[in-house]
């Protein structure tokens, strides 16, 4: 898409684009960076700014830990997006500041984010954001329980349909995280054993660390302690480098819970494919 | 569907354009079934979830209507 933009302006959106997609993948996330400065210097140089800049921008600081300057990009491409009444890149910021918000633990702000986020969703075309909104919603009200979770699960099917997979491993994480704050191990378990299923067929690495961080902490209230070691261990195969500083953090409190180290079984990762069509 | 007829030269250089995404999206393109009127299009992808194909398809500004996981069925 790069060596094809000719102008500079279709140059800026493709650098800018291949460095969402690669962010967004957690893939690669060096050279992410280094097309960004390609197309910051561009964006400065002929005074037109690609949304998918500051989103890049975003995704990497929240990749690292640096969540105010995560959000401070996030609200900078929602502002690009309201200008331009661009509504599926409103949404696309949005969303980024509700997880954000949601992996801080600040349910007050990312609910009254996702009531925004809900009524953006309902204006778009098919597909899964209005889902994923309404889940977003759903775990914000049982994070305070103020939703149950059967309202979960019938959001969470909703976005299945959509077979949206890395919405779905992060909505059924965190909803297992939930699930164990209030007591309820069997049900923390079925969504955490889905999402990670979930978030290696698409092989992302930060979201399959977390699933198994939440698994072994399901087995830890279970007082199942060899199981637990086993989760810890097939963590040391995942890609390191890649790790969002988040999933880093749920390594470091699942180790430390157990109070051992890693023992180094490998993790495999199964790449299923299918068809899926498009009708235009 | 199109309210044109469909130009297929310029949606195939539309698709080649966004091959990387896609590539990196795990998602490539099979082929497509086009009506007579050029005005309805099937395309078939093989791709990790039905999200990938929107999002590459998004990204790469590719017209369409909707996106949805199929599995091959085949008369006994």
């Amino acid at each position: 898409l790069i060596s094809r933009a000719s102008g500079d302006r279709e140059r800026l959106v493709a650098l800018a684009e291949a460095a969402r997609c690669l962010t967004m993948l957690e893939r690669d996330l060096g050279k992410a960076s280094s097309l960004l400065v390609e197309a910051s210097a561009i964006s400065e140089r002929i005074g037109v700014e690609a949304i998918a800049v500051p989103i890049a921008e975003g995704l990497i600081h929240e990749h690292e830990g640096r969540y105010a300057h995560a959000s401070r990009f996030f609200l900078h491409a929602l502002e690009i997006a309201r200008r331009d009444r661009d509504r599926e890149n409103e949404f696309s910021a949005l969303e980024h500041l509700v997880t954000l918000r949601m992996d801080e633990g600040n349910y007050v702000e990312a609910n009254a984010l996702t009531v925004q986020l809900v009524e953006i969703g309902e204006k778009l075309r098919e597909g899964s954001d209005a889902p994923f909104a309404r889940v977003l919603r759903a775990l914000g009200a049982y994070a305070n329980e103020m939703g149950s979770a059967s309202e979960l699960d019938r959001a969470l099917a909703e976005l299945e349909a959509c077979d949206a997979k890395h919405r779905l491993a992060f909505s059924l994480s965190r909803g297992a995280g939930m699930d164990l704050t209030h007591g309820r191990i069997d049900m923390a378990e079925r969504r955490a054993s889905a999402a990670l299923r979930f978030a290696e067929i698409l092989g992302r690495p930060s979201e399959i660390a977390l699933s198994h961080c939440m698994l072994g902490r399901v087995m830890i209230a279970r007082g199942d302690l060899d199981r637990a070691r086993e989760y810890a261990a097939a963590l040391s195969g995942l890609d390191g480098p890649n790790l969002s500083s988040h999933a880093r953090a749920a390594i470091g409190s699942l180790i430390e819970e157990l109070g051992s180290g890693k023992d180094g079984t490998s993790h495999g990762n199964s790449g299923r494919r299918k068809n899926v069509r498009t009708t235009r | 569907m199109f309210e044109q007829p469909v130009d297929l030269d310029a949606m195939q250089a539309l698709e080649k354009m966004a091959q990387g995404c896609m590539k990196l999206h795990g998602v490539t393109f099979q082929h497509s079934y086009v009506a007579p009127d050029r005005r309805r299009m099937i395309c078939i992808y093989l791709a990790p979830d039905a999200e990938a194909v929107r999002t590459a398809n998004n990204t790469a500004k590719l017209p369409y209507d909707r996106v949805w996981s199929a599995s091959i069925f085949k008369p006994a």
